[in-house]
């Protein structure tokens, strides 16, 4: 079973992100700040992490960065999930180690889908490389 | 230097003899012609460092020993040096015991020891000998003067050498041989020996003649190197004064910048400038000292003497020894004392000519004496005429008055019409004494007044008018004489006057008796009238060959009048002329240079001139302005230099926007560019623009943040209710009644705050319009405070580990005030949402109420990370948001709440302490000021 932690300060899109994805049979994990969620994903190793920009405290930067510099947590793909829509926003997540870049609002029901689809391409080519074709994809999109 | 040996050795030959002369001269002539040859070409290759294995009396070690100094000269770096190595050669090859260089100055007059070589060291007393070559004896001078070597056998019993050398040297036999240079003498060498009397060989001399060839060449060639850089630096300055003389619109700090450099490159202790006519007093204008000179009282000026000469004599004085010169016996130039009391001991005066006439005068005091080259004669020389220029330039801008005479002066060639014109010498006299007064005034006005004036008097007249042309009619525009005051602007058409012929034959018209010449008619010419008798009236024709005008001179007696008077009267005409152009000419350039001054320095942006070399020629008063760099900073720089940014326009766009730093600021300017031409279509340089768009910038980057955080102020509700009606709508049975409520609850309270931030915005575009309506009523302020309270409390009891506590603290009476129910609600809102979310660590929320003196205050307390000093005003600024906001937020909202509280007719502030709270105060007026009705 895929185990999905979901790091956001905002009650109603933890709501909305656990409902969704326990529909589609994952298990979900939420933490309503950024330093529960390190100690979350630490603890529990999560297949993936959904982690909001804006919050107080520790912001959604400060906590990938934290995640990508530790060993425990460094292979757990982060998937940003935020309403700052901006491509040097984008061009920030990717770059601090995201993954995947969602901008809100989002159809909740694409989430699951979304996030199935990217660790089947992590189990196939590696995170690494998921990476570089992201950060690539985003260069272009800058310099056109 | 062959000829006078040649004609010496014929002396000593004893062939002057007349009757022998006679017979062999066929001879002699031929022998001396092939002996000339010979010396000429031994000259020339000995002169230019060759030498022939051939010279006979030299012996070959010699002539290696002459290579190597030779190429030793080559090297040496100073006279000094040179000197040691051609006197230590001499010793050692023609077995000298003592050696001594003497440099002979310009213009002959002295001789000074350079160097003094005996046994390989110098010798230390000769350095400062000193040998008048015009009033003493000496082995110096004669060498020098005859251009011949000079050898004396028994020095000390000589009365042709200096007692001094020979003494002090112990010398018995001496050779003084001189150092010709391509155009004087320039030193003389002395040798001797000290042991016995001895005559010198031929070869010897020879040699010493060779090596003294080589000394000149290398004593040539320094003094030609140290002139040539001196020279080239002070040829860099003339230009660097000349270039300030055309693109500086103020004199006064040229002139100032002018004697600096001038002082500087002379070396001098004072440097100043006087203007005025050659024995006028001509008033210092400005002066240059080194510090601690004493500056030249008004009084003293007149006594300068030495400039006083310059000025006289239209040439620059040069004065070495102010006390001894016999230039300034002549008392009329103001004597010594004035100057000996400044302490100038030595002057270089250079007068100031401008159009053939001297304006004033250019003057270097030092306090040493001094012979002044002549680089520094050509020097000063350069600078007075920039000066002349930069004055003539000045002078049409300047309200200098007495500048302004000269200029006129100048432009008239009165000069020449003097000359041409033989008038009697009364009549000259007259003329050139008038043409100042003439040529003084700037107004036209004032010219036709001096004209009638002199024309009067030049011909001792009765009267006089001057009349101008316009159109068809001739206007009087000045009277001289009783009768004619009223004349003044009568006007009188060409056709029926006898004025009007002169404007039709351009000719003089002499007319010796009216009643004779001209019939009854003529005494009843309207110009003519008032009982004259006879006039002369000349045409006022200018440069420009166009009539202006008439001038008219009566008698009030017959009278004949002479080919002389005619003439003066046509050459004052011809004056008058020109200094009425003059004058319209200076009328229009000082008004259109008064007009371009006024509108560059009026112009709100910045206009900047660069030269064609790129150096700034103008930085106006908007320019100094924006960038808040002084004009005097930013002049002869380079605009990308001052501006610390590349000026160069990319792909030669004409205009675009930089950035620059203003101290801690940056500055966005916008800069357009356009190429400036001179008259002959040459690029002359650049005009730039500066506009200071840092505000409008500052608004464009307020604007772009804006938009980005009320987007994602948007989408944050947005997301909520998306996704919770796309979760509504999946397929299946998936949640229960509960689950389905919290979602559409969420859909609602989301939808609110979407609501809430779309007021904020309208609320901030009202006040912006100024038309933000508040309905005033008196309320209970305490109720509205209860329920934000109570609103906040259970919102925050929703949340999962909210630990904030809510504090409602109000007198139990209640807190009437005159309020908008609504908006007060809103303010409130706002402040105790703030209040939770800058206290992220929890604690209490407090909502104090109380009366005041007219006013109920409210005050929302928080514990939370508090607000820096310096921001406590700006928070209340639109799109400001704290440096200490933890996530989003539009930036509006205390903005929104002190325009609300501000239309209520109340006030809202801040009181906080860093990491302690914040308390945001608000004072609603209690009741509305009774309105006076009766």
């Amino acid at each position: 079973m895929t185990r999905v932690l979901i790091i956001d300060d905002e009650a109603p899109i933890r709501l909305l992100c656990r409902v969704n994805l326990e529909a589609e049979g994952m298990e979900v994990m939420e933490a309503s700040d950024g330093e529960k969620g390190i100690e979350l994903a630490r603890c529990e190793r999560p297949d993936v992490i959904l982690l909001d920009v804006m919050m107080p405290r520790l912001d959604g930067w400060d906590v990938a960065q934290a995640l990508v510099g530790d060993a425990l947590t460094k292979e757990i793909p982060i998937a940003f999930l935020t309403a700052r829509a901006e491509v040097r926003d984008r061009a920030r997540g990717l770059d601090i180690g995201g993954v995947e870049y969602v901008t809100k609002p989002f159809n909740p029901l694409e989430l699951a889908p979304l996030i199935e689809n990217l660790l089947e391409r992590i189990r196939r080519d590696g995170l690494d490389l998921l990476r570089g074709e992201k950060l690539a994809a985003l260069r272009s999109l800058v310099h056109e | 230097m062959v000829l006078s040996d040649i004609t010496r050795l014929i002396q000593l030959a004893g062939l002057s003899d007349a009757a022998i002369f006679d017979g062999v001269l066929e001879t002699l002539a031929l022998a001396l012609g092939v002996a000339l040859a010979l010396h000429l070409l031994l000259d020339i290759f000995v002169l230019r460092g060759r030498r022939r294995a051939g010279e006979l009396a030299v012996r070959e070690h010699q002539l290696a020993a002459v290579a190597e100094l030779s190429s030793a000269l080559t090297l040496a770096g100073d006279r000094e040096s040179i000197a040691r190595t051609v006197l230590d050669t001499l010793n050692d090859l023609v077995d000298f015991d003592f050696s001594g260089l003497l440099l002979v100055n310009e213009d002959g007059s002295e001789a000074r020891g350079l160097i003094g070589r005996a046994a390989g060291t110098d010798v230390d007393w000769f350095p400062s000998t000193r040998l008048d070559l015009e009033n003493e004896m000496s082995g110096v001078r004669r060498a020098v003067e005859t251009r011949a070597l000079f050898t004396v056998e028994d020095a000390p019993g000589s009365p042709e050498v200096s007692a001094e050398l020979v003494e002090r040297a112990g010398l018995k036999s001496l050779v003084f041989f001189p150092l010709e240079g391509e155009r004087r003498i320039v030193g003389v060498l002395a040798a001797g020996s000290t042991g016995e009397f001895r005559a010198f060989r031929p070869e010897q001399l020879s040699l010493m003649r060779m090596l003294a060839a080589e000394g000149t060449l290398a004593l040539e060639r320094m003094e030609s190197v140290s002139a040539l850089e001196r020279g080239l630096e002070r040829e860099r300055l003339v230009a660097e004064i000349s270039r300030r003389v055309r693109a500086e619109l103020d004199i006064d700090r040229l002139i100032d910048a002018a004697l600096a450099e001038t002082a500087k490159a002379l070396d001098v202790e004072r440097c100043f400038i006087r203007l005025g006519n050659p024995g006028s007093a001509a008033p210092l204008r400005a002066e240059w000292r080194r510090e601690g000179i004493k500056p030249i009282t008004a009084s003293a000026t007149p006594f300068l003497s030495v400039s006083n000469l310059a000025l006289r004599e239209r040439k620059t004085a040069a004065i070495a020894d102010v006390e001894n010169d016999p230039q300034l016996d002549d008392d009329s130039l103001g004597g010594r004392e004035a100057l000996l009391e400044l302490g100038s001991r030595a002057v270089l005066s250079a007068p100031i000519i401008l159009f053939e006439s001297v304006i004033g005068a250019l003057a270097a005091h030092t306090s040493a004496l001094r012979r002044w080259s002549n680089d520094d004669i050509a020097f000063i020389e350069a600078i007075a005429r920039e000066l002349g220029i930069a004055l003539h330039t000045a002078g049409l801008i300047e309200e200098n008055k007495r500048q302004l005479e000269e200029q006129n002066a100048l432009l008239v060639a009165t000069e020449a019409m003097t000359n041409e014109l033989e008038l009697d010498s009364v009549l000259a006299l007259k003329l050139a004494g008038g043409r100042a007064e003439l040529v003084g005034p700037s107004s036209s006005k004032q010219v036709m007044k001096a004209a009638v004036h002199q024309a009067t008097q030049l011909l001792e007249g009765d009267a006089a008018l001057m009349l101008e042309l316009e159109a068809n009619e001739l206007v009087v525009r000045a009277s001289e004489g009783e009768g004619l005051e009223e004349m003044y602007a009568r006007r009188f058409p060409v056709a029926v006057s006898l004025a009007g012929d002169l404007v039709h034959s351009r000719e003089p018209l002499v007319i010796e008796d009216l009643a004779r010449d001209e019939g009854p008619l003529g005494a009843l010419d309207p110009v003519v009238g008032h009982g004259f008798k006879a006039l002369i009236g000349v045409p006022v024709i200018g440069l420009d060959d166009a009539l202006s005008g008439v001038l008219i001179v009566y008698s009030r007696r017959v009278r004949a009048w002479r080919l002389k008077e005619i003439e003066a009267l046509v050459t004052l005409a011809a004056n008058s002329a020109s200094a009425l152009a003059n004058a319209a000419l200076y009328l229009r350039v000082s008004l259109e240079r008064e007009q371009s001054l006024a509108i560059l320095s009026s112009v709100a942006d910045g206009i900047v001139a660069v030269d064609r070399a790129g150096r700034i020629v103008l930085w106006n008063a908007a320019a100094e302005r924006i960038t808040g760099i002084a004009s005097s900073e930013a002049l002869g720089r380079p605009l990308s230099e001052v501006l610390r940014h590349e000026m160069e326009a990319p792909d030669g766009v004409g205009e675009r926007a930089i950035s620059i730093r203003r101290g801690e600021r940056e500055l966005w300017l916008e800069v357009a560019e356009a190429v400036m031409r001179d008259p002959g279509g040459q690029i002359a340089g650049k005009i730039y623009t500066l506009r200071d768009v840092s505000a409008d910038r500052f608004v464009e980057q307020a604007k772009s943040d804006f938009v980005s955080s009320i987007s994602h102020e948007l989408r944050a509700p947005l997301t909520s209710i998306y996704g919770f009606a796309e979760t509504l709508l999946r397929r299946g049975e998936l949640f229960d009644d509960v689950q389905r409520r919290t979602f559409l609850s969420y859909i609602a309270s989301e939808s609110e705050r979407l609501t809430g931030i779309v007021d904020a915005l309208l609320d901030v575009a009202e006040l912006d319009a100024g038309d933000l309506q508040v309905e005033l009523a008196t309320i209970d302020v305490g109720n509205v405070v209860r329920e934000v309270v109570e609103s906040a409390r259970s919102e925050s009891e929703s949340v999962q580990g909210d630990e904030h506590s809510f504090v409602a603290d109000l007198s139990d009476e209640p807190l009437s005030a005159e309020a908008d129910r609504d908006k007060l609600r809103r303010v409130l809102v706002n402040l105790v949402d703030n209040a939770v979310k800058f206290s992220p660590g929890g604690g209490t929320v407090s909502v104090v109420g109380q009366k005041r003196s007219g006013a109920v205050e409210l005050r929302v307390r928080d514990e939370g990370v508090g607000i820096p000093e310096e921001e406590r005003e700006r928070i209340f600024r639109k799109f400001y948001r704290s440096s200490s906001a933890l996530s989003g937020g539009t930036g509006l909202g205390l903005f929104i709440s002190r325009g609300l509280v501000t239309a209520m007719g109340g006030r809202i502030w801040v009181e906080s302490v860093e990491g302690e709270g914040s308390t945001f105060a608000l004072e609603l007026p209690f009741e509305r000021e009774p309105v006076a009705e009766e």
